[in-house]
């Protein structure tokens, strides 16, 4: 294998796979990337047996040939290179000489053949979505993923991509146990893909990223065991969980007891302050509700006292519920609108977040007891 | 101050009594591991669902994870039960934090939440651990003593809706020991052969299970004070093949009798078990056995025993025989009852 390519070129293909490879592995072939050369191109590959991508990258190829080298290691060398043509080429025992200018490295790769190969893509069409509505859906559900391992049915993101009654609608549902953030959007037409995947915490990273990367559409394709997600040069391959995830439809209350509605901005700063009094011990803040009126409070043995005041629409009777000041955080700061309308039962029932502007986004905070 | 045992833990929790915290403390994991699984059994009929069931690690986790899961009502209902791992971690310097909030809710838990704490060492002087035993109750997970595994055999028995008779389960105890892995194993494994008989009999656990039991040395100590000789062979050769050395049995041998011929010096005179204990430099658990196993020997016997043992030494450091034989003989010579000693001596 003998190229030469762009530094710029190289160190895009390089930095997107970063996140991916593993660090500490008991595998050394999953801490490198698979250099191939096939016709005018170099790829890029990248796995931890999880989570795998693929990306092409213009080069002027002198021979075809594959290498794989330590993922970090390259990228450390080829982004403190001068911005020049990087002249890369193969040698006996997986030597690798990397030429730049006046730079000169000779790096010892491993042998190609131990690399994983990607899985491919099954029978059935690819989806196309707009990568800005893809971005958006995994915002405004991903902070509410679980990250206990040891409920690993909840460690991502459930997406149903079936399109729906009517073949447009995808959802996408995460949840810790605590709160529940529910996107639900018509994505185009014709959608047809399975219903209830979990998309693995990892991969819903390297989706957000791949989706932010650009404005071209994104093209997604699923089994019951894999997704795979391209845009222009790149693959993104997911490992998705086996399991089930919980009946979250039943957890949102149909019928509200009581709505409050107030600024959105002013309460998620109110919730900011008043937090920092909140005990480390539950960052729990108690909201004591009243016609017109919200007070927030937090005491902590340890610092003192706070309490804030805000004017809200409500009319009801006065109660109180104590809640973990940073879900509310979390979920108010995932939407734009400039009110918020939280829907509240009693003490023990879960709070429900709309956005007025955005009905698809329904989000759920259960109550704490403080 | 509620210290429990697991069979009192059992009989609790079946009468339907879930307190909202308990400290599994003790090195027996296994123990620890079957007092949680019964914890959660009946949390899960109180309510609980495996949504709502949360684990940590005292090595990494935050106060506020912790807290957070009990304070909180889980989304889909139930009764939180929040299971923290390594609660030996706590008494390190960085878990400070999670210590002291640890702390805090135990002076007031939430009554509707459980919080199992498990941890192998446990210092009972912390606040922690006192309010832990007073609000919730403290789960003693410690290596069972030899007395206590019939009733633990009892229990694993019920859980695997079968029954067991006091003296069989006795008997499987002698045979496998008081490591309850390999005597869960062992009651699987006598499950399995008695197919679906509810009832569990000796003759079952003679066919299924082996003689694994690991010896020690104060098994063949007691046997050959009890003067049962098959018992103190078979302990003996259980002891040598586990690679205890034969010069350390001899000792402990002699150190036995040493006891036995003090234990003869006030046999009578002193009924107090501690003052008998004080003398004899013991535990006053195990005066009581010295002095009853004195009573198996003459003045004549016990000096003879010091004469079989002082032989013994001299073989073992200067003759070739086999050091096996050399202390099974001495075992023989002090075990034997006179009038068998005869009988084997006549038939020589």
């Amino acid at each position: 294998m003998e190229i030469k390519i762009a530094r710029s070129e190289l160190q895009k293909g390089l930095g997107l796979v970063q996140g991916i490879v593993e660090r500490k592995t008991t595998m050394p072939i999953l801490a490198n990337v698979l250099l191939s050369v096939e016709k005018k191109a170099l790829s890029i590959t990248a796995t931890d047996l999880e989570v795998g991508i693929n990306g092409s990258y213009a080069a002027d190829v002198l021979s075809e040939g594959k290498i794989t080298l330590h993922a970090r290691s390259l990228y450390d060398i080829v982004r403190e290179l001068p911005d020049d043509t990087i002249y890369l080429k193969v040698k006996d025992g997986n030597w690798v000489e990397i030429k730049c200018g006046k730079s000169n490295f000779k790096i010892v790769g491993l042998s190609p053949e131990e690399f994983p190969a990607l899985p491919t893509r099954g029978n059935g069409q690819t989806q196309r979505i707009d990568a800005t509505l893809l971005k958006e859906m995994i915002d405004r559900t991903a902070f509410a993923m679980s990250s206990d391992e040891t409920r690993y049915n909840l460690n991502g993101i459930y997406a149903d991509l079936s399109g729906g009654e009517d073949g447009k609608t995808i959802v996408m549902v995460a949840t810790d146990g605590h709160r529940l953030s529910v996107m639900k959007r018509e994505a185009g037409s014709g959608w047809s893909l399975p219903k209830g995947i979990i998309v693995p915490r990892k991969g819903v990273m390297e989706l957000k990223k791949l989706a932010e990367s650009g404005d071209d559409p994104v093209d997604i394709w699923a089994d019951t065991k894999h997704l795979i997600v391209y845009r222009g040069n790149t693959t993104l391959v997911i490992r998705l969980i086996d399991g089930q995830f919980p009946p979250y439809e039943q957890v949102i209350p149909k019928k509200a007891k009581r709505v409050v509605s107030l600024g959105r901005n002013e309460f998620i700063h109110a919730l900011k302050r008043v937090s920092v009094l909140s005990t480390d011990r539950s960052r729990g803040v108690k909201f004591s509700i009243s016609p017109n009126n919200l007070d927030i409070t937090a005491s902590n043995p340890d610092i003192g006292e706070a309490r804030e005041e805000l004017a809200a629409t409500y009319k009801g009777d006065a109660f109180e519920i104590g809640f973990n000041a940073r879900y509310f955080i979390d979920a108010l700061s995932s939407i734009d609108d400039e009110q918020a309308v939280m829907q509240l039962g009693d003490d023990t029932a879960p709070c429900v977040i709309y956005s007025e502007f955005d009905r698809g986004f329904t989000h759920v905070i259960m109550p704490m007891r403080l | 101050m509620p210290r429990l045992d697991i069979t009192a833990l059992e009989r609790e929790l079946a009468q339907g009594k879930l307190r909202p915290a308990y400290i599994l403390a003790g090195e027996e994991s296994y123990l620890a591991q079957v007092a949680l699984g019964m914890i959660k059994d009946a949390a899960m009929t109180c309510g609980t669902q495996e949504m709502s069931i949360f684990t940590f690690s005292a090595r990494d986790a935050s106060a506020d994870e912790v807290l957070g899961s009990l304070r909180t009502v889980p989304l889909l209902g139930g009764r939180p039960l929040a299971i923290l791992r390594d609660g030996g971690e706590l008494a390190k310097a960085g878990r400070k934090v999670l210590l002291d909030a640890l702390t805090g809710y135990m002076e007031e838990p939430v009554d509707s939440s459980t919080l199992v704490a498990v941890a192998e060492k446990l210092d009972g002087r912390t606040r922690f651990a006192q309010l832990a035993a007073k609000n919730g109750a403290v789960v003693e997970c410690k290596p069972l003593f030899d007395d206590k595994l019939p009733s633990w055999i009892g229990i694993e028995v019920r859980r695997r809706k079968r029954q067991i008779s006091h003296e069989a389960a006795r008997f499987l105890a002698d045979l496998t020991g008081n490591d309850l892995g390999q005597l869960t194993q062992a009651i699987e494994r006598v499950i399995l052969y008695a197919g679906d008989r509810a009832a569990l009999e000796l003759k079952d656990i003679e066919e299924a299970v082996a003689d694994t039991h690991q010896r020690d040395i104060f098994d063949l100590t007691n046997a050959v004070g009890e003067r049962s000789l098959s018992k103190a062979l078979s302990y003996l050769h259980n002891l040598l093949e586990n690679g205890q050395p034969p010069p350390l049995i001899l000792h402990m041998l002699a150190r036995h009798f040493r006891l036995l011929s003090k234990a003869k010096e006030i046999s009578g005179r002193v009924n107090d078990r501690t003052e008998a204990a004080s003398y004899l430099g013991v535990n006053p658990f195990y005066a009581k056995d010295y002095i009853e196993q004195a009573r198996n020997f003459s003045k004549g016997e016990l000096r003879e025993s010091f004469r079989a043992l002082y032989r013994c030494d001299r073989e073992i450091k200067s003759s070739r025989l086999p050091r096996e034989r050399v202390l099974e003989r001495a075992i023989m010579a002090i075990a034997q009852k006179k009038g068998a000693a005869r009988n084997t001596g006549s038939a020589r």
